[in-house]
């Protein structure tokens, strides 16, 4: 035996608790009349209990309680911190402006600085003359820190030639007559 | 369980030198609230969170552990955002979408993890979603003896699964009607639609329960 469909509405907003005054007395007067759309008010009824019970609703322990307020509180106010700080800086927004100009100056300064990053630049003349002289070769090198000992092997080498001199040897004909009249 | 927001309302409503209601009281909290008052935070959130919980629990499918962390999830989103909130709806029914919403994002986001990593563990599909979470359920049993135990843990596992497989939105109306008595009207500012739709979304949630379930129902 099925529920009459007029009244299929009717029936669920009445296990729900949701028919309102105006229509519960015409309903009662139906259900008295009516044994199918009572059978399914009960079937109805039973299975929400059913439900309800089957799956009830365990309570919030104190200790999970506790955590939970605990943890929320704690991280508004971590949150309320941070919001603090953000808004410090967000509140000096006129300052942004200049801060992008500045960004801006340096980056565009570092551009031009690495694009005149050639050795014409006098300052990398500079560096690359130091360079050259860094690489000048050893053999020269040698050659001008020895240039003192060169001199001195030269005057010895005049003082030997003097003091070997044969005796008709090197002095002219000037110098012999002034050893011989003299 | 936690009482109806109408028993509640009534509660308060009758307490003895009591004049304010559940909605006004709410009211002078969240202004407070708005103006950073911690006491009136921890006074909404003692006051709000065994209802909130409630309905995480049964939306997560009845996993204690992650009902706690949703109603602590809620309970930021809803002081993150309480800043915006007018007062042209009640507080709670506010705070009720924020729980359910929060809920169903986490569901929504474990269902796409589940279909992305589904290939690589097929043999789960044999398992029962349901068993884990049922052995966390509160004990019913009583004094009741081994046979009673067992029917009763098979029903409690064959209603949630029957739960499990309405529509999203079936089911957030039944869980909110059946398990936390609230009203159609309620239902629909929680879940934002009309309030026919709700009606609809219940009778046929309604309907399917009770095929789904009509082996354990007495003839
Ligand atoms: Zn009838």
């Amino acid at each position: 035996m099925k529920p009459c469909p007029a009244f299929k509405e009717t029936l669920l907003l009445d296990i729900y608790g949701e028919l309102d005054h105006d229509h519960l007395s015409d309903w009662e007067r139906h259900l008295e009349s009516c044994e199918a759309c009572r059978r399914e008010k009960d079937r109805l009824l039973s299975m929400l209990h059913t439900v309800k019970t089957g799956l009830p609703t365990p309570s919030l322990s104190f200790v999970a309680a506790e955590k939970i307020s605990g943890s929320v509180m704690r991280k508004l106010v971590e949150g309320r911190t941070d919001a603090r700080w953000w808004q410090l800086f967000a509140g000096q927004h006129r300052l942004v402006p200049a801060l992008a100009t500045t960004f801006l100056v340096i980056a565009v300064s570092t551009w031009f600085f690495l694009r005149e990053f050639q050795p014409s630049h006098p300052f990398f003349q500079n560096a690359a003359h130091i360079t050259a002289n860094e690489q000048m070769p050893i053999d020269d090198l040698e050659v001008i820190k020895n240039m003192d000992l060169l001199k001195e092997m030269d005057t010895i080498e005049k003082l030997v030639t003097f003091v070997e001199e044969p005796e008709y040897g090197s002095l002219n004909d000037y110098e012999r007559q002034c050893i011989s009249y003299g | 369980m936690p009482a109806s927001i109408v028993d509640q309302e009534e509660q308060e409503r009758d307490a003895p030198g009591g004049r304010l209601t559940m909605v006004q009281k709410d009211e002078a909290l969240v202004a407070r609230a708005q103006k950073h008052d911690q006491q009136a935070i921890e006074e909404l959130i003692n006051r709000y969170q065994d209802r909130a919980y409630a309905i995480a629990y049964h939306m997560c499918s009845g996993d204690s552990e992650e009902a706690q962390d949703m109603t602590q999830e809620a309970f930021l989103k809803m002081f993150g955002s309480i800043g915006k909130f007018r007062g042209t709806s009640s507080f709670y029914t506010w705070f009720y979408r924020i729980v359910v919403n929060t809920c169903l994002d986490e569901r929504r986001r474990r269902r796409r993890k589940e279909r992305i990593f589904s290939f690589r563990r097929p043999d789960r599909g044999n398992d029962d979603p349901a068993k884990d979470v049922f052995e966390e359920e509160p004990d019913r049993r009583g004094d009741a003896n081994p046979l009673d135990v067992l029917s009763g843990e098979e029903l409690g596992r064959e209603i949630r699964k029957a739960v499990q497989s309405l529509p999203e939105k079936q089911r957030t109306a039944f869980q909110l009607k059946v398990f936390h008595g609230l009203s159609i009207r309620e239902i629909a500012l929680v879940m934002n639609l009309a309030e026919g739709t709700i009606k609809n979304h219940l009778f046929r949630a309604t309907h399917f329960m009770q095929k789904a379930l009509g082996q354990w129902m007495t003839p």
